[in-house]
């Protein structure tokens, strides 16, 4: 009874000491990928306007566009969520919007990893024509993309996160 | 003979973190390892308390450290977003490794749950690696190649459950742990990803109701397949395949198309 409480232990011991291994390995793999997009990261963040994203959910940058003299014209939100294709490759929209950091003006889709004729028919003028003037208050009220549940609920996903941010960014400004 | 490594805790990873290899290789060795020490723990402890505190010990003390050692390593450590999902899958690994533990009553042997354990851990990483790879080209994270045959369908459930299904298979022959369906319990998989990954969505009633009608056909399609495979006459060749869960990969086939 003893040994085997001790086998137990020893056992426990050894995968202990491969996880600390496994997870220190992932580890320095990932950091040598975020330090290339730490980067990138600098980039967002020079460009006039930009609005400090740290620790908001699926937002990747944001910016206010302001005019000549310097009234906010619009706002910019570049946000992304999981849909269909490996996590490695969200779905990531640009969302433009109104003043009032609640109406869309306009989205641009950045990248995506869908599936043709599924998921990637977000592409579509017709699709995207619907978030023009629309109200992201009401992210639940987009169209669903037939075939393409994953890729709605992204897309429903990081339209609501953006809404959320900006229009808390703007209340708070 | 039954199973020494929580089995229905990596079917369930091989179904839902084997997307991509960083997932998987986290997934693998935090299941292992939390199993072990539930192991452990309940060989020390477990005879001074009764058996009914020893249960529900078991179960809260598990789904706790599952949880809590997910976030530690894949938030704080590793810098890995979870989402809302991924943290309810992680609580359901916890119960199920808790279910092994419960399980293994008296039957403990760390030398197969290593071995074991360790051959579980490879058929994840290999079918994480090929879901990875076939979906994007890559391993983990890292872009290796771009070919045309290449398709986002290997990430989704569907994929994960056949492959699963066939990783299963592998080890139940290598590790003779299998009878007919297996020896894993299909429906402790299959239920938390029917509630969290729905195969099709309802836009005109609520999210709730959606979510609730969904997973009922999914589990009523799944339920009247394993009791039809009651009176199956399997071959030996496929004896060792869990038959249920790779047909809930063809339901979710079928269902993805509403």
């Amino acid at each position: 009874m003893k040994d085997s409480r001790l086998r137990g232990i020893i056992a426990l011991a050894v995968v202990t000491i491969v996880a600390f291994g496994v997870i220190y390995g992932s580890r320095i793999l990932v950091k040598d990928e975020n330090g290339g997009a730490d980067n990138g990261g600098k980039v967002e963040e020079e460009l006039p306007g930009a609005i400090d994203v740290q620790g908001a959910e699926g937002i990747i940058s944001a910016r206010e566009i302001t005019d000549d003299s310097g009234n906010v014209t619009a706002y910019s939100v570049v946000a992304k969520a999981k849909g269909f294709a490996p996590p490695t490759n969200p779905v990531t929209w640009e969302i433009i919007f109104e003043p009032d950091a609640k109406t869309i003006r306009e989205v641009k889709i950045v990248s995506h990893g869908e599936t043709e004729g599924y998921g990637a028919k977000m592409e579509e003028e017709s699709y995207l024509a619907q978030f023009k003037g629309m109200s992201a208050e009401n992210g639940s009220e987009i169209d669903a993309i037939s075939g393409a549940t994953m890729t709605t609920e992204a897309i429903r996903k990081l339209v609501s996160n953006a809404y959320n941010f900006i229009s808390n960014y703007a209340a708070n400004k | 003979m039954k199973a020494k490594y929580p089995i229905e805790a990596f079917a369930l990873a091989m179904v839902v973190f084997s997307q991509n290899m960083r997932n998987a290789l986290v997934t693998g060795i935090l299941i292992l390892l939390i199993a072990t020490l539930g192991l452990v723990l309940d060989h020390i402890f477990g005879d001074m308390i009764p058996r009914w505190s020893r249960v529900s010990c078991s179960i809260i003390l598990m789904t706790a450290v599952t949880y809590s050692l997910f976030q530690v390593v894949l938030l704080a450590v590793l810098g890995f977003e979870i989402q809302q999902s991924d943290a309810i899958f992680h609580i359901f690994l916890g119960i199920l490794i808790a279910k092994h533990i419960i399980d293994m009553d008296g039957e403990r042997d760390y030398n197969r749950l290593l071995l074991e354990g360790a051959g579980a851990y490879a058929v994840l990483l290999v079918i994480s690696i090929i879901r990875e790879f076939m979906a994007g080209g890559a391993v983990f994270g890292y872009k290796i190649a771009e070919f045309s045959l290449r398709s986002g369908s290997f990430s989704n459930v569907i994929m994960g459950f056949i492959l699963a299904g066939i990783g299963l298979a592998v080890l139940n022959g290598i590790f003779r742990s299998g009878t007919n369906t297996g020896a894993v319990d299909g429906f402790l998989v299959v239920f938390p990803v029917v509630l969290e990954i729905q195969p099709f969505i309802i836009d005109s009633i609520g999210e709730a109701a959606s979510v609730a009608i969904t997973a009922a056909i999914a589990l009523v399609l799944f339920y009247s397949v394993k009791r039809y495979l009651i009176f199956s006459k399997l071959g030996k060749g496929i004896k060792n395949l869990p038959v249920d869960l790779v047909s809930m990969g063809f339901i979710y086939m079928i269902l993805s198309m509403f």
